[in-house]
């Protein structure tokens, strides 16, 4: 289990994060719905270690991880917008974090290439990213994350700036993967549908505050998740 | 017609120095009103013949090579430490403007009395130094370009991978920034090949660059020698200029 | 040990600067230096008294502003050829040749441009002697006076020289970057002659766009040291070269009024930068 216990956030006087409470079962994800400004990204930068709290703990397996640096978390954030390594082949970004890790160059190559073919980017292992499509390099994006098997993965919006049909076939490919890789992990977005088709459990955030929703049927019923309105859109033109 | 002619001006204005030079250092009894003395290259030989110009060439060319190395080393890691993992904050990047800003000669004449009590004054160790105070604030500014948000990101996206900060360095860091260095190598090269001011307040004429060799040349009335000095003082920057050409000529037919 | 570093860096940037000051303040004070002998503003007010203090901020700026000015215009119809407004592409020069050739300049260091255009403006130089073979001169004193003369037209046509081709890229990468080839298209519709477009959106647009490096220029022309010294004239002199000559050449008298000189200087420059930091990015305030 990982637990994010009372997480406080403040820049001056701006409160940011307030006390944020939640918990993932290992395995499963957590989706997180909430508008821009609501400290979304900051949750997760303080969770991957790249920004530090004011106060809170985030225990995973019973050990605390929210002093540790970013690099021995084995806490992966993932943006919206997929940033790879410029200089560096497809082979050589999603072997990034193994080679790392100081894995032996024979099952390095063995888990990228098979890793490749799941994400069906194996006949461009030898381009660059800047040769890539959008879909193709969030692909990347993703793969150099699960390869490594992280504690959790921190998805920031990451199919925000696909089209819609290239975002379904991510949405798709992410849920495929990260059950074969068993990855927890925390899915931030602002679209109901995709909190919905993403997420075992839920929570809504606001103003900085956390709600969160075990069940589909807890988040559903909730007013401000936005998916009351939705059915109904869907019904009055029907 | 008229623009032809206009254009004709402007590239004969901007060509003339170079064939004033050229013209001189291959001259020789250059009097009034001939126009062309006789041609000779005798004074290019001076140059194999232990002559002052050609240990001026090879004192300008080990503290411009000094100065460009140490600065863009010095540069970086200032720089890292600045901006790694962070946005500095622009107040304190405008601080490397003052430097620069100052004339070299009056910021080499407003310290010459502690390089003169520092034992530093008329010393190579001097003017490095002297120098070293407009380029390492130079290569910082120019370090500072690269730090966009982009590179910050993707650094802190390495960590979450599990790369240590020499890791990020060396793997990320180094290899995106070769543009920069590149540049700041040539460019501090050149501030110290071009540099006179400063380098003849705190050398103190013991210090003999070719910018130095070039004034006292001419004041000596040497002509041919001092046109051979600036044929000289052209060499590396055409030559960095021509590689530059190349390279962006080759890009854009890429 | 970053912070460590970030000081050492506040402290390259403003330890010189800082120890100069102090320096050149306290001996233009009589508070230092080997003419001690406590606090004075005798320096000051000799330097105000001889004229010199004006004289040198007069010329100093006039010649720079002068120099900027004829840069920028040259440099502006530099970028309007180049940027071929109105013009049949086939009757023109090469323009990669011609566009090259502009930017020769770059490779001088002022102490070679200044030693260059000495031997072609002085009366037994290049230009002299053109004038005597076409029959405009019979004998060097009746070439007009070009180098260290009072009006510092060598060093005018020098800088120039140096300052031209950064301009004239400059303005044409402008141009370039906000698409004013399409705005001169636009204009032609409409029914503007080339020449208007050229007055009324070219130039203000570009100076526009690029006054804060024009700024920046002005402050380093303000500190050019061996263009003045090879080109000036003996009457008036810039700060730079009045700084030099008083502080390096050990005439004990003189020496306070280098400092005074410095001090005041680098009080102007430290001003100007300051507002072209602010201009920049407002950064300081």
């Amino acid at each position: 289990m990982i637990t994010i216990k009372d997480i406080s956030k403040n820049y001056g006087n701006t409160v940011i994060l307030r006390r944020v409470q939640l918990s993932i079962p290992v395995g499963s994800c957590r989706s997180l719905l909430g508008e821009s400004g609501s400290g979304k990204s900051t949750l997760l930068k303080i969770l991957a270690g790249l920004e530090k709290p004011d106060s809170g703990s985030f225990i995973y397996q019973g050990e605390e991880l929210i002093n540790k640096p970013a690099e021995k978390r084995s806490v992966v954030y993932l943006s919206q917008d997929p940033l790879l390594f410029p200089h560096m082949t497809v082979y050589d970004n999603l072997a990034y974090g193994l080679r790392v890790r100081k894995m032996p160059s024979s099952t390095l190559e063995e888990k990228v290439i098979t890793l490749a073919q799941q994400i069906g980017l194996k006949e461009h292992l030898k381009k660059h990213p800047h040769q890539l499509s959008g879909g193709q390099r969030q692909r990347v994006n993703f793969g150099r994350s699960v390869i490594i098997t992280p504690r959790m993965l921190l998805l920031d919006e990451p199919f925000a700036s696909l089209d819609a049909t290239t975002r379904g076939k991510m949405q798709e490919l992410y849920l495929d993967i990260s059950r074969k890789y068993q990855i927890t992990s925390l899915f931030v977005t602002h679209d109901v549908r995709e909190a919905l088709i993403m997420g075992d459990t839920y929570g809504i955030l606001r103003n900085g505050s956390l709600s969160c929703y075990d069940t589909r049927a807890l988040f559903i019923q909730q007013p401000d998740s936005g998916v009351a309105e939705e059915i109904n859109f869907w019904k009055s033109i029907q | 017609m008229v623009s032809r002619i206009a254009t004709y001006i402007v590239l004969t204005f901007v060509s003339l120095p170079l064939l004033a030079a050229v013209c001189l250092s291959v001259t020789d009894s250059w009097f009034f009103p001939s126009f062309i003395g006789s041609i000779t290259l005798e004074h290019y030989k001076v140059l194999w013949s232990g002559h002052e110009l050609a240990h001026s060439t090879l004192v300008s060319l080990a503290i411009a090579s000094t100065m460009s190395i140490a600065s863009t080393f010095i540069g970086a890691v200032i720089s890292v430490a600045l901006h790694y993992g962070r946005h500095t904050t622009p107040r304190l990047l405008a601080l490397g403007y003052f430097p620069y800003a100052i004339a070299p000669v009056v910021l080499g004449s407003m310290l010459q009395y502690y390089f003169l009590r520092l034992g530093l004054f008329g010393s190579l160790s001097g003017v490095l130094i002297a120098q070293s105070f407009i380029t390492i604030p130079f290569a910082v500014l120019l370090f500072s370009t690269f730090w966009s948000d982009n590179v910050i990101r993707l650094s802190a996206q390495a960590r979450t991978l599990g790369a240590s900060t020499s890791i990020v360095i060396k793997d990320i860091i180094f290899p995106m920034s070769k543009r920069w260095i590149y540049l700041c190598l040539v460019q501090c090269f050149l501030i110290s090949w071009l540099e006179y001011g400063l380098t003849r307040v705190i050398g103190a004429g013991e210090v003999r660059t070719l910018t130095v060799s070039i004034m006292s040349l001419a004041s000596q009335a040497s002509i041919s020698e001092a046109a051979v000095a600036c044929c000289l003082m052209l060499l590396p920057p055409s030559l960095i200029f021509m590689i530059q050409y190349r390279m962006v000529s080759s890009q854009a037919h890429l | 040990m970053r912070r460590a570093i970030k000081y050492l860096f506040i402290c390259l940037c403003l330890a010189p600067l800082l120890f100069g000051v102090i320096y050149s303040l306290g001996y233009s004070l009589g508070l230092a230096g080997l003419l001690s002998d406590g606090f004075t503003w005798d320096y000051w007010i000799g330097l105000i008294n001889s004229g010199n203090l004006m004289r040198s901020t007069i010329y100093t700026i006039g010649l720079g502003a002068c120099s900027l000015i004829i840069a920028v215009m040259a440099a502006l119809v530099v970028s309007w050829k180049s940027g071929r407004y109105g013009v049949d592409h086939r009757s023109s020069i090469s323009k990669s040749k011609a566009e090259v050739l502009i930017l020769l300049p770059l490779l001088f260091a002022p102490v070679t441009a200044a030693f260059c255009w000495y031997q072609i403006l002085s009366p037994g130089g290049f230009i002299a002697r053109a004038s005597f073979h076409l029959g405009l001169i019979h004998e060097t004193s009746e070439f007009p006076r070009l180098v260290n003369d009072d009006l510092g037209i060598g060093i005018v046509i020098c800088h120039v020289f140096l300052i031209l081709p950064v301009f004239s890229y400059l303005f044409t990468a402008t141009a370039h970057k906000h698409r004013l080839h399409r705005l001169y298209l636009q204009s032609n519709t409409l029914g503007a002659s080339s020449w208007y477009f050229f007055k009324k959106v070219y130039t203000p647009m570009l100076l526009q766009k690029n006054m804060r490096v024009l700024w920046l220029y002005l402050i380093f022309l303000l500190g050019t040291y061996e263009v003045p010294l090879l080109l000036g004239g003996s009457r008036s002199q810039t700060f730079s070269v009045f700084i030099a000559d008083k502080l390096t050449r050990f005439n004990l008298g003189d020496i306070p009024s280098g400092y005074c000189m410095a001090i005041w200087y680098t009080v102007l420059i430290t001003v100007m930068t300051a507002l072209y930091l602010r201009w920049q990015k407002s950064i300081l305030w």
